[in-house]
């Protein structure tokens, strides 16, 4: 370098350009160069290897060039120009790095020099990077890195300049496209890392800066114009390093190592255990996203790093000379997480609101004529706060959440009772119970966890793990989730906003929706919420050869969703796809267009199929008993029977009383003769509220019960709800028009029947609701059906005994295991043994005398009477042999079950018997010599008992519990086989990331997006 | 076309909520276990001859109180009972236990299963009295027994009794309430399966004064009867019956006798309208003038009540007291009377009993009784059990044995009720609040 080059402010600046194939932006980097308002004093340019003109460009420009091989790295390009330059005289020596995609504005370099100039600690500078197509699109101020990797500029996405960020910042680094470093730091760091060829080589080097003691800041006053085209993979990846030439898994590797690389030591565990988690992440992502690609770039970056940890090794001894001060001093720079979290949460807001509330396009325009007479201090009419009193959305919104509120005043708590039993602790217990393959309820039972429990605990999880939250918490909004999704989707049947919010609030307050609200049916309640929506998805498969397998497996996915809450509903579902079926038959009868039958076929199928399949292998089990299909979750509770189904009020605990009749029925039946599209719906309706009608009349034993009880048909008159709302909406949707305009006939006196008896429904709905209506089954913080001290020891169990709310003289048992019934208990539940039904039923009848060995035998250690006592059977059991009495208090009487009712039991050659203290499930414990180990659980054979790595044969005891043969004393261990139920879970978790994979919109490569997009 | 697919889906839908409904019809959900519980017979003191008369030979029965819990045949129409109690295998025949001391007195009772709450309405406590209360804890579990005692002093202080499993307890009245001459007591079992019984034995020093069992009867009504009161109205021996009442509730009582006879019905001098406080046991003396030697007494009051009433009657010409208490409602039962020579009282407005009597024979004897207000039948000799078949309502009866050691009677009550339990069904909601 010429000390003639050597400007009027002291310092020399030499810029080296990095020429890649960039004929594109090339004409414009160099004339920017050339415009420079503070001339560059020197310019090379290195090229690598370009195969494009951009040679050519370089040679008619006059800018001198060098060339490197094509596949050197950023890094090494530049320490060949470098070399080339020769050293200065002046103190003040800088290298202004320039990619040929970055064009720096003219002011640029001065704004750059004038900040170095007052800050003689500053080594690097860069200038503010906005996009190359839209230029109001800012890109970086200055650059860090995350924890977990990820590239961290601050900024929010596509972040539009308007001065928000400018100034001069400290940072912990500059990008390399218009970087402004001092040579001798430059030289004395060893310039960039060449293990780092492309991508983060800035951010390493920056920190490298930081940790030897300089300072870097971005210099907002110096902008500069950047394409990114490495970045969004416009030209392909030729560095020598970078493997399988893949830009992501470049950038993901390397940002690994400049972590890895840079970081205080003892920080490297957890970093590589974040990174690792990370990749995982993303990697999930990015196949949800339908990237395979990028998925594996995100593993094999993480991977091929950490399987070379000399390479980690050697970089972070060739960085010790250089670190003068602590690494510390970058964690200013480092995002703490939860700005990322913050950043990630308000992306997904925006991303949400922008789908659900677009924003609206301003209704005035530059070309609206102003009034040249208009105050300007005179604030702008933003429109009256009242206002809101006349939009009907939230109107209702705000009557039903009153009525609600008041509603639910009973229920702010720990929800149980009616059909809803008891939540558990945490969704964590949600979880195991939904992984287990063995259930400790009754007798303990191996019956897969309904698919119903994973979702219960996946929204638990997003409550902080608050599981009686979660329940309270829907329970209560469960009317204001009705009415919006009622209001979204009658939409497009009505433009009127009034009757569209009279009909939510009706379908709100409908009989299925006030029973299953009170009487716990969560089933039900779902079917209630998610039907609509589906109604009208439902609706689109008439024409399903014209459906996007997104959109079907979209279908699947949320029908899934329903039935993992109510395979009723999935009947129901099915049995108007059958229809679409049959009509494509039909329909190919006639046509004979073979191929478009197989399409139909196809589709109908998958979207028939792909919601069971996500359930497995719960929804198998209805295979197998297919009377589950009529089945909802939770405790088995009868229903009102036909007699109020029919006109859509389940019955039940917690129901409106016959009289308060509403209009659904009515309304079609009137439907059905219209002319319109009602017709359809109340067709459907009508179907529906029969087969209703008909399930309500039957009886199966379920859910822990031994006797049936009349069956809820909530599904089937929530189907029959959903489609009489729509008829009412269709029909009444113009209706006043059109009776004013006709003369007075019947249709008069049907619209005149609707109008009164909903008027009459809803009053009475209101008034129920405000009242007696609020003394529902399903009520907080009841107190537990268990003494407390019972509930001691984990697991032990009491044969809990009570009699039939009003009848003292019918009675039921079941066997508790130190705690009321939970979540998921009931749909597990086995039937009692046969043995231990006969030993209750002797014990009422004052004849079992052996009835407390045959307890004892499987595992009962107390018998419970709750108050109020049936006093023939508390005699019947002071009576008999082999019960004493515990206790008798206001709780109720409980007597302590002689003999042995240990879990686990030995018996040795000689007959005698001793209790082995055990585990609620599996255990570790011993064996005092050769006998016999009987264990107190239902049979399953997956129950296993290994002894010196053997296992023991298993056979069955006389009451056909498991026991096993012991030859000698010793540890054992005892176990229920789990490989079975993960194998089940595995298959369940692949369907559903399939279909979540095939529901998700693609996202595009980088490469597919358009490069004016990006920048 | 698209109407008429309407109609027919109105119709399809009418229909089924027309065959719903019918289908609907109520069916309980129960199931229930019936069966005949076990009864109890008291077991004697020292010098008392007792047995009890069963069905057939194959009737099975027990000791209360040895070791064995199995029940072993009867193999014979009586069974022989030492100081234990026995607990018998009834399967719906009412046993009747019967004690006596030769030529001094006899007594009945009817064997039961064990009852909630049991009233004694007899018995004293003071100087005369040999009486006690047997405690027959047939179950297999410790009993705890409250018993109350009321007196003409009123309501004494209760005594709560805890019985071993399998064993008997024997309190005498004097331990409950001493020097007390007129005694109600009421059993009522906290814990346990427990059958009581009431020995009413006298002697004024070493004279001999009678014996009998005071059979037990239920609650406290304001409508009972008493029937087949013995009675004598010769010259050497006229009767003098003790009507003996309580009114155990907080309020006194007004209450109307009527006495019942062959002889027609009327009301006794006085007692036509009778007060009676609440808590104190009060004795009247009737000495009816009536040729009848079988009278009844029915009695109404305004609030409950118990009663009973004791009699003396010379057998084989020694003398020997009575209880007689009230019977509930008679309904078809199955008695065993091997070597009892029975005389059944009825008592009622109108009395049309089928009977059917079983003798040692096996021969079958068919009887219709047909009367007003009281009527008597002696059952054939050798009878082994009688059947009443069928009754008609408002019917009460009582039976009453002349042997040569005393006078004896029980109450028609049935011992060995069919027990009808519902059979409890597993329901996992007992455990959800």
């Amino acid at each position: 370098m010429a000390d003639s080059a050597k400007r009027s402010d002291g310092h020399v600046v030499t810029a080296i350009l990095v020429v890649h194939d960039g004929v594109t932006w090339l004409p414009e980097v160099v004339a920017s160069l050339a415009s420079q308002t503070r001339p560059l004093d020197y310019t090379l340019a290195v090229n690598t290897g370009s195969i494009d003109d951009s040679i050519k460009l370089l040679k008619n420009a006059r800018v001198p060039f060098i060339s490197v091989e094509r596949d050197c790295g950023f890094g090494s390009a530049l320490a060949a120009g470098v070399e080339k330059i020769p050293a200065s005289s002046s103190e003040s020596e800088w290298l202004w790095f320039i990619h040929d995609d970055c064009a720096p504005m003219p002011d640029a370099l001065a704004a750059l020099l004038s900040a170095v100039a007052e800050r003689p600690q500053v080594a690097i500078a860069g200038p503010k990077l906005r996009g190359w197509y839209d230029r109001t699109h800012l890109l970086e101020a200055g650059v860090s890195i995350a924890g977990n990797g990820a590239r961290w500029t601050g900024l929010e996405l596509r972040e539009y300049d308007q001065g928000q960020r400018d100034g001069i910042h400290e940072v912990l680094s500059v990008s390399t496209a218009g970087m402004l470093v001092r040579r001798d730091v430059f030289e004395e760091l060893g310039g960039l890392d060449p293990n780092l060829a492309l991508f983060r080589d800035d951010v390493d080097f920056g920190w490298r800066a930081r940790v030897a003691g300089h300072s870097v800041i971005a210099v907002t006053d110096a902008v500069a114009l950047h394409a990114e085209a490495s970045a969004s993979e416009r030209r392909t990846i030729d560095v020598k390093s970078a493997f399988l030439h893949r830009q992501l898994l470049l950038d993901r590797r390397n940002a690994a190592y400049v972590l890895l690389a840079n970081s205080s030591w003892w920080l490297l565990p957890w970093l590589a255990i974040q990174l690792f988690g990370t990749a995982l992440l993303r990697a999930f992502g990015f196949l949800l996203a339908k990237l395979p690609g990028y998925a594996s770039d995100e593993i094999l970056a993480v991977g091929t790093l950490l399987i070379h940890p000399g390479m980690i090794y050697k970089a972070r001894k060739e960085r010790k000379p250089n670190r003068l001060i602590s690494p510390r001093v970058v964690s200013a720079f480092i995002p703490p997480r939860w700005s990322q979290l913050r950043m990630g949460t308000l992306r997904s807001i925006e991303s949400l609101r922008q789908k659900i509330l677009p924003t609206s396009t301003s209704e005035t325009s530059i070309l609206d004529a102003t009034n040249e007479d208009e105050d300007l201090l005179t604030p702008m009419p933003t429109g009256k706060w009242r206002s809101i009193f006349r939009r009907p959305e939230a109107m209702g919104f705000l009557a039903l959440l009153l009525l609600t509120s008041v509603w639910s005043r009973h229920r702010y708590g720990s929800l149980s009772g009616g059909a809803l039993p008891s939540s558990p602790e945490g969704a964590i217990d949600l979880w195991r119970r939904y992984a287990d393959s063995w259930h400790n309820v009754g007798m303990g039972s191996a019956s897969p966890s309904p698919t119903w429990i994973a979702v219960l605990a996946l929204a638990s999880t997003i409550f902080l793990g608050k599981t009686a939250f979660f329940i309270t918490f829907f329970f209560w909004i469960a009317p204001i989730l009705l009415m919006w999704s009622m209001y979204r989707s009658i939409g497009r049947y009505s433009s009127n906003a009034w009757l569209k919010m009279g009909a939510s609030v009706s379908y709100a307050l409908s009989p299925v929706a006030l029973a299953s609200i009170n009487s716990g049916r969560l089933g039900t309640l779902v079917t209630l919420i998610l039907g609509p929506q589906i109604l009208l998805l439902i609706m689109k498969t008439r024409k399903v050869e014209e459906l996007s397998w997104r959109l079907i497996f979209s279908i699947s996915l949320l029908v899934g969703l329903l039935t993992s809450f109510s395979l009723q509903a999935f009947l129901i579902l099915a049995a108007v796809y059958l229809l679409g079926a049959v009509s494509d038959y039909l329909d190919f009868r006639k046509s004979h267009e073979k191929q478009l039958f197989a399409i139909r076929a196809t589709r109908r199928s998958a979207l028939l199929i792909t919601p069971f399949l996500l359930c497995l292998p719960w929804s198998f089990q209805a295979i197998v008993h297919p009377t589950r299909f009529l089945l909802e979750p939770g405790l088995a509770i009868a229903g009102g029977g036909s007699h109020l189904a029919w006109l859509a009020n389940p019955g039940g605990p917690g129901s409106l009383p016959w009289w308060a009749i509403s209009p659904i029925t009515l309304i079609l039946v009137v439907a059905i003769f219209s002319s319109t599209k009602a017709r359809i719906f109340a067709e459907f309706g009508l179907l529906f509220l029969g087969a209703g009608t008909l399930v309500s009349v039957l009886a199966y034993p379920s859910h822990g019960n031994s006797v049936g009880l009349p069956m809820w048909a909530g599904s089937w008159l929530a189907s029959a709800t959903i489609t009489s709302i729509f008829a009412g909406v269709v029909i009444l949707d113009g209706l006043r028009k059109r009776l004013a305009s006709t003369h007075f006939h019947y249709r008069h006196i049907m619209a005149g029947l609707v109008v009164a008896s909903t008027l009459f429904y809803s009053v009475v709905a209101v008034g129920w609701v405000l009242t007696s209506g609020a003394n529902s089954p399903v009520a907080a913080d009841q107190e537990s059906v268990l003494p407390p001290f019972l509930a001691v020891t984990p697991g032990v169990k009491t044969l809990v005994i009570r009699s039939a709310p009003g009848s003292s003289s019918t009675l039921s048992f079941y066997i508790a295991r130190g705690a009321d019934s939970m979540l998921g208990d009931p749909d597990t539940a086995p039937e009692a043994p046969e043995q231990v039904n006969l030993a209750v039923r002797d014990i009422v009848d004052g004849s079992g005398l052996t009835s407390s060995k045959v307890l004892s035998s499987f595992g009962i250690k107390y018998l419970f009477m709750k108050n109020p006592v049936n006093r023939q059977f508390v005699r019947a059991v002071d009576g008999l042999g082999g019960f004493v009495r515990n206790s008798a208090t206001a709780a109720g009487i409980v007597w302590k079950v002689g003999n042995i009712s240990e879990r686990v039991v030995f018996t040795n050659k000689a007959g005698k018997t001793i209790g082995i203290p055990a585990d609620p499930v599996g255990t570790r414990t011993f064996s005092p010599g050769a006998g016999l180990i009987s264990l107190a659980e239902n049979f399953d054979s997956s129950w296993e008992i290994i002894q010196d790595g053997m296992k023991l044969t298993r056979t069955t005891s006389e009451y056909g519990l498991p026991q096993f043969a012991t030859t000698q004393e010793g540890e054992f261990s005892l176990l229920h086989d789990g490989t079975a139920r993960r194998g089940w879970l595995a298959l369940q978790i692949i369907v559903l990331l399939s279909v979540l994979i095939m529901a998700t919109p693609g996202r595009r490569r980088r490469s597919d997006i358009s490069v004016e997009e990006l920048t | 076309m698209k109407l008429r697919r309407g109609f027919y889906i109105l119709l399809l839908f009418a229909g089924v909520v027309i065959l719903s409904n019918t289908l609907n019809a109520t069916v309980s959900s129960h199931k229930y276990s019936e069966s005949y519980p076990a009864i109890a017979c008291p077991g004697s003191g020292t010098g008392v001859y007792s047995w009890v008369s069963v069905a057939t030979k194959k009737s099975l029965y027990r000791k209360v109180a040895s070791k064995s819990t199995k029940f072993t045949r009867a193999k014979s129409s009586t069974i022989g009972i030492g100081t234990n109690p026995i607990l018998i295998d009834g399967v719906g025949v009412t046993s009747i236990a019967s004690q006596s001391v030769s030529g001094v007195w006899s007594g009945s009772a009817v064997c039961s299963s064990a009852q909630g709450e049991q009233w004694f309405i007899g018995g004293a406590a003071d100087v005369s009295s040999k009486g006690y209360v047997q405690l027959v804890n047939s179950g297999l579990s410790e009993a705890i027994v409250d018993i109350a005692i009321w007196s003409e002093h009123g309501p004494q202080v209760g005594k709560v009794i805890s019985v071993k499993a399998n064993s008997t307890a024997t309190v005498r009245l004097d331990a409950l309430a001493a020097g007390q001459s007129r005694l109600v007591i009421r059993v009522v079992p906290r814990s346990g399966r427990v059958t009581a019984f009431l020995m009413d034995e006298r002697k004024l020093g070493l004279r001999t004064l009678g014996g009998d069992i005071v059979n037990s009867v239920g609650a406290p009504t304001k409508d009972l009867v008493i029937t087949g009161i013995p009675h004598r109205n010769d010259q050497s021996a006229a009767s003098t019956h003790v009507l003996r009442l309580i009114a155990p509730g907080a309020a006194p009582a007004n209450l109307r006798v009527e006495l019942i006879s062959t002889d027609g019905v009327f009301v006794p001098v006085g007692l036509d309208s009778m007060h009676l406080d609440q808590g104190i046991v009060k004795d009247i003396v009737l000495k009816p003038t009536i040729i009848s030697h079988i009278i009844s007494l029915r009695i109404h009051s305004d609030q409950p009540i118990q009663a009973g009433v004791y009699s003396v009657d010379t057998s084989s010409g020694h003398k020997d007291f009575l209880w007689s208490v009230a019977s509930p409602q008679l309904v078809p039962m199955r008695l065993a009377v091997n070597s009892l020579n029975p005389s059944f009282y009825f008592t009622g407005d109108t009395i049309s009993i089928s009977l059917s009597t079983k003798l040692t024979s096996g021969k079958i004897v068919r009887t219709i009784l047909k009367g007003r207000e009281i009527r008597g039948w002696n059952a054939p000799k050798n009878s082994q059990t009688i059947t009443i078949v069928d009754v008609n309502p408002g019917v009460v009866g009582s039976v009453i044995v002349r042997t040569r050691n005393g006078i004896a009677g029980f109450p028609l009550i049935p011992g060995s009720v069919l027990t009808r339990a519902s059979v409890p069904n597993s329901d996992i909601s007992v455990i959800n609040r």
